[in-house]
Formats: C-alpha cells, sequence, structure tokens
C-alpha cells in the first residue's frame, strides 16, 4: 500500500486513501477516484484519509458506497485527463455502456445513490441518476409519477384536485 | 412491478429540479405532468429560477414568440410580435408600417412598408431599434429579400449577444439580368459592394424568410416555378459548390460605399472560390448555367478590416445560397397535389394535442383566461377560432402550404427563435452534416418548426394557469 504523500495526490504511484461507511466499513480507494468527490476533495488535498485515519461518512451506508465508488473508479480516468481531447470514441462508448448498466438497479439503491451523489457533490453521478429518475418518469401520468417514487397517496382533496386537473388536462396524458 | 410502498426518499427542491432537468424540451406535456405531480413539483416547475437553468441546461434554444406580418382592420399592414408565455419574455408589439423580414439571434429585421426600403433592426427584448444608415444598393426595389445575423454567426453561442454587432446580408435583382449580394455591417455602419452573383431567374427573389443552416445562409428564389412541372432549372441538382466564376468583381456595378475594406473582401470571395470548390473548367457559359445555384462566400467586413483578429472570428466564411428552397417547394406541391390540409393532418397526427387549452375550457374551470384571443385580440378564444377562425391562423396554414397559384407561400410568418435555429435543426436532423440535408428532410423541418412554433407556447400557457389557480 501507498504511504500517503503530501499534499500531491497526481504522482506516479497512485495515493490511497480510506473511506469509512456509516456502518464502519473501510474502502481504500485512490485519491484520485474519491476526489470526483467535492466534498471529499479538499479534504483529500490536506492529505486527510491516508494511514490508517480513514474519512468517516456518516450518511452513506456501505453497501451505497461501494456503488458510488464503483462509478467513481471506473470515471477517475477520463476526470483526471479534464475532459482532454485524448479519448477515444471507445473509450467513450464503454464509460457510456457502463453508466447504462450502473444505474439499472433497484430504486431503493437508486434513491440511496441519489442522496450519496447529492451529499458527497459527484457531479457526473448526479446527472447520471437524475436522468435516470426523468427516464423512469417519462410517459407517466402524474399519479404514475408519485407512485413510481414512492410518494405517499394523495388525500381525498388533493386526489379530487388531480382528477378534475386530469380532465383539463387531458391531452397531456396521451 | 408492484408499487413501492416504502418510504418516500427526501428528494430536496434541488434534486427534483435536476429531474426534471432532464425532461427534454421536444417533451412539453411531459414537463407538465411532472408540475401537476404536487404543488411542489408545480411550483419548482414553473419557477423563473427552473425556467432559466432549463434554457440554460438545454442550450438556449427557447422560443420567445412569434413574429406575423398581418394586415390590421383598417388595412394597415402591422408586423406583430407575440411572446411566448410565461410573460417574462418580452412585450407584445405591434410595429405598425412595418414588415419582418427575418430574425435569428435575437434580433429582428424590419422593412419599411410606408417610405421604402429603410431596414431596422429590432431587439424585442429591449425594444431598441437600430436603423440601418442607408437602403440596401439593389437597383430594383421590388425583388429582394434580406436577412440578419450575429456579426460572430459561427464563432458565438448567441446567448447574450443580442445588443451586439450584426450583419445584414441582402439578395437582390440588381438590374434586368443578374443577382447581387450585398452586406451591411453594424461594425462599419456601410454597405458593401454589390457582388453579382447569378443570372436573375425568372421570379426573381422572394420574401421568404431566409435559413441559416451552419455558415451557409439559404434565400428563397423563383418560387413561382411551380407553375410548371418542375424548378426552373432542372439542370440544377443539389447544391453546387461552385460559385459564378472569376468575372464577378469586374461585373459589380459602381460601389456605393466602397473602402478599401471591400477591395479585400473581392479577394476574399475569389480566394475563397480558388481555394476549396471550384472545378478545374472555366470555359463560358459554364458560370451561367452553375450560378444558379451557386455560392458565393462572402467575409464579414469586421473579419477583414481586423485581419490580426481573423482567427478569433468565425472560422468559417459566410455562404450565400439560392437554391435549397426549391426543393422544399417542390415537396410542398406534392403534397398539395394529394390535397394536403394541414389541419387534418394535425389532427390525425396529434389528436390528442388538439385539446387546447382555451379561454372556453378554462372558463368552465373558473381557471384564469384572457378574454379574447390572445393573437388577433378580437374573438373569443375558442378552439375552433384558434385553429381556424383567428387571421393568425388563416395565414399559419397559407405559410405551410403554398399554392401554386400563390408565389408568396412561406413568407407570411417570420420564425423567432432566440438562440438561432441552427440548433434545434441540427437535432431534428440528426446529421453530423447539414448539408447532406435532403429536400424531404427540409420539408420535416420546416413543418415541425411551424408546428412548434404555433403550438407549443400554449403548452406553457396552461401549465402557468394552473400554477396561478393553485
Amino acid at each position: 500500500m501507498a504511504a500517503p504523500e503530501s499534499g500531491d495526490g497526481n504522482n506516479g504511484a497512485a495515493r490511497m486513501v480510506t473511506l469509512i461507511s456509516s456502518d464502519n466499513t473501510r474502502f481504500e480507494v485512490e485519491a484520485a477516484a474519491a476526489s470526483l468527490s467535492q466534498t471529499l476533495q479538499l479534504t483529500i488535498l490536506d492529505g486527510g484519509g491516508g494511514g490508517g485515519d480513514g474519512i468517516p461518512l456518516p450518511n452513506v451506508d456501505s453497501a451505497t458506497l461501494s456503488k458510488v465508488l464503483e462509478y467513481c473508479i471506473k470515471h477517475a480516468p477520463a476526470a483526471a485527463n479534464g475532459g482532454a481531447p485524448n479519448a477515444t470514441a471507445v473509450d467513450r462508448a464503454e464509460l457510456e455502456r457502463f453508466d447504462n448498466e450502473f444505474v439499472n438497479i433497484d430504486q431503493s439503491v437508486l434513491y440511496s445513490l441519489i442522496m450519496a451523489a447529492h451529499n458527497l457533490e459527484i457531479e457526473g453521478l448526479q446527472s447520471l441518476v437524475a436522468k435516470k429518475v426523468a427516464d423512469m418518469i417519462k410517459g407517466k401520468s402524474p399519479m404514475e409519477i408519485r407512485r413510481t417514487l414512492g410518494f405517499p397517496d394523495p388525500t381525498p382533496e388533493e386526489q379530487a384536485e388531480m382528477n378534475a386537473h386530469m380532465l383539463e388536462y387531458g391531452w397531456a396524458y396521451e | 412491478m408492484a408499487p413501492p410502498r416504502r418510504a418516500p426518499p427526501e428528494l430536496t427542491d434541488k434534486l427534483v429540479e435536476r429531474v426534471l432537468l432532464h425532461i427534454p424540451p421536444t417533451d412539453p406535456a411531459g414537463l407538465l405532468r411532472a408540475a401537476l405531480v404536487c404543488k411542489r413539483w408545480g411550483r419548482l416547475t414553473f419557477s423563473r429560477r427552473f425556467r432559466s437553468r432549463y434554457r440554460d441546461f438545454h442550450g438556449g434554444d427557447a422560443m420567445v414568440g412569434l413574429l406575423c406580418n398581418l394586415e390590421d382592420a383598417d388595412g394597415k399592414y402591422v408586423s406583430r410580435f407575440v411572446p411566448t408565455p410565461p410573460p417574462s419574455g418580452p412585450p407584445r408589439a405591434d410595429l405598425r408600417g412595418w414588415r419582418a423580414l427575418d430574425a435569428r439571434h435575437g434580433r429582428v429585421l424590419l422593412r419599411d412598408l410606408v417610405w421604402g426600403s429603410y431596414l431596422d433592426v429590432w431587439d424585442p427584448f429591449t425594444g431598441e431599434r437600430r436603423q440601418l444608415t442607408a437602403t440596401p444598393p439593389i437597383q430594383d426595389r421590388w425583388s429582394w429579400n434580406a436577412a440578419v445575423l450575429c456579426a460572430q454567426y459561427d464563432a458565438c453561442d448567441h446567448l447574450v449577444c443580442r445588443g451586439g454587432p450584426f450583419l445584414v446580408v441582402v439578395l437582390g435583382a440588381n438590374d434586368a439580368h443578374s443577382m447581387s449580394v450585398c452586406f451591411y455591417s453594424s461594425d462599419t455602419a456601410r454597405w458593401s459592394t454589390p457582388r453579382r452573383l447569378a443570372r436573375l431567374p425568372e421570379h426573381g427573389v422572394d420574401v421568404v424568410p431566409p435559413v441559416l443552416i451552419g455558415n451557409a445562409l439559404y434565400f428563397g428564389i423563383d418560387l413561382g416555378s411551380f407553375t410548371t412541372s418542375g424548378p426552373a432549372a432542372p439542370d440544377v441538382d443539389g447544391v453546387v459548390e461552385a460559385a459564378g466564376g472569376g468575372e464577378l468583381g469586374e461585373q459589380s456595378p459602381p460601389p456605393v460605399a466602397g473602402n478599401e475594406a471591400l477591395e479585400a473582401v473581392g479577394e476574399e470571395l475569389e480566394a475563397g472560390v480558388d481555394d476549396d470548390n471550384l472545378d478545374a473548367d472555366h470555359d463560358e457559359d459554364a458560370p451561367l448555367r452553375r450560378d444558379l445555384a451557386g455560392d458565393v462566400r462572402v467575409v464579414s467586413p469586421g473579419e477583414v478590416s481586423n485581419r490580426q483578429e481573423r482567427s478569433q472570428h468565425c472560422e468559417r466564411p459566410l455562404l450565400v445560397r439560392h437554391q435549397m428552397v426549391l426543393q422544399v417547394l417542390e415537396k410542398f406541391k406534392m403534397m398539395e397535389e394529394v390535397h394536403f390540409e394541414p389541419w387534418e393532418r394535425m389532427k390525425t397526427w396529434a389528436p390528442g394535442k388538439c385539446r387546447f387549452l382555451t379561454a372556453d375550457r378554462l372558463a368552465k374551470q373558473n381557471l384564469p383566461h384572457p378574454a379574447n384571443c390572445p393573437l388577433c385580440d378580437r374573438e373569443a378564444k375558442t378552439v375552433d377560432h384558434l385553429l381556424a377562425g383567428c387571421v393568425f391562423a388563416r395565414q399559419f396554414w397559407v405559410d405551410t402550404r403554398v399554392s401554386s397559384s400563390t408565389r408568396s407561400g412561406l413568407n407570411l410568418a417570420t420564425a423567432l427563435v432566440m438562440a438561432g435555429e441552427e440548433t434545434w435543426l441540427w437535432s431534428m436532423a440528426g446529421a453530423k452534416d447539414l448539408s447532406l440535408l435532403t429536400g424531404h428532410d427540409l420539408v420535416e423541418v420546416i413543418n415541425y418548426s411551424y408546428l412548434r412554433l404555433a403550438w407549443s407556447p400554449r403548452v406553457a400557457e396552461c401549465g402557468i394557469h394552473w400554477i396561478d389557480n393553485n
């Protein structure tokens, strides 16, 4: 294991950091991957998370964190290039394929991911899951959207209101 | 799959917005349905902040309204700007005595119908009018058309350039025999020397809004030729890449506002032709035959007078083409032959979408509604009026079909797409190279644009009404 190096996560041997999930599972990842999170980036730049310390993430459980890190590890090389145009079409297609499969998951996991991506401020992942949710509600009626997203059932009042609007805006439901 | 019965995720406003951003602009009903999910989603969807984000996220390709050239009750010409709801956009405006020739990149090109050929560039957001310092140096006062575009037509995202430098390009009959192109730059405030570029077509230049695709500006010519069985120049097919040949400079009429920059334009013009697209043969009648469908490369004066900055300017010279519309109209003629009726077609095309939220239906629900038709201000807003009775609607339908007996078919309405039509043309075509578009594609594009221009505002409007009421 590479020893933490003073503040510079970008040279030669990959620097590793340790992240600790809410249920106390430790994950060791390359600093470059963890740095996709804006929240973690500063801590890591300051040299945190190395050695035995670890960065505690009280809002993220281990199942979600492993999923998040899967994404980060896959996307870290592309992000490290800083959008440099040397990514080939093949690379991009591969990432796209990965993304598509990545969000093909159970809804409860997806929700956890949304929250985790939001808390950790991982821009790419936030977009990815938001797009997935948008796809999920595509073509659905408001009621179906509520069900899909697990909203509580509307009160009778709300239901009457929605029915009235559904009659009025029938064209939007076809 | 059974609907999940777990506790709802705590989606913050920010997260909901993120999700809503991913509903494509081509699916306004999707956005509306999302807005009806609950009050919070509705409030978010129609908040000014979200709309602004949504516009930015989707490349600023928002339409702010329609321009329509009408006759008012007294038979006077009026160019009417009808903003797309919500009312955060530019205000509605009636420009009496003016005709909108073109609109692009947030600028509207107006022609004075009372005093002659004066041109103004109008910004509907600020109301600012910039008068061109002179009338275009075109000899024939009747057979010409003009386009307005951002001076950085190729190098700008056109999101904030509205008040900035612009170009006006005029294609017109120069004398009895030829057409010329000339341009006006707001930087130099003068017209260039007209460049002769083609033999005058039989029916002249038509006042159809020009179309900018990539760096090529297309003008409609010779639309009257469709009284016969085909285009006036049957030997013309596709976009010919050659220009009129080397005689362009010599045969120009005396410059109206000549200066050293314009000579440089001449060089550019010929250099451009030599560079990449003129075939080897220079035989005598080739230019005449070809130039009916030719291109001319026009370099903006700003570019020439400021050579050291050229690299920052548009990379590609502006091409002026004047042939594409022929293909489009040929298609329209075919549709007419099968008794193409747009309203009928629309009913078939999207029966569900034909339930518009008109004032009578709003009134039934006690929802706020305008008393009169927002387009013509005259009659009650019922669906029949909106789609068939309204003077605007009638013109709209005329616009979408070109009668073989009416030369002026497409020229009544000018679309105003603030971020430039290029964006959605690209997405419509799904093609990497728009020059590969066929006439059929363009018909699709134009059909699409008119439908969208005319009807998508209704969707936004009803969303707003719902929110206002709650």
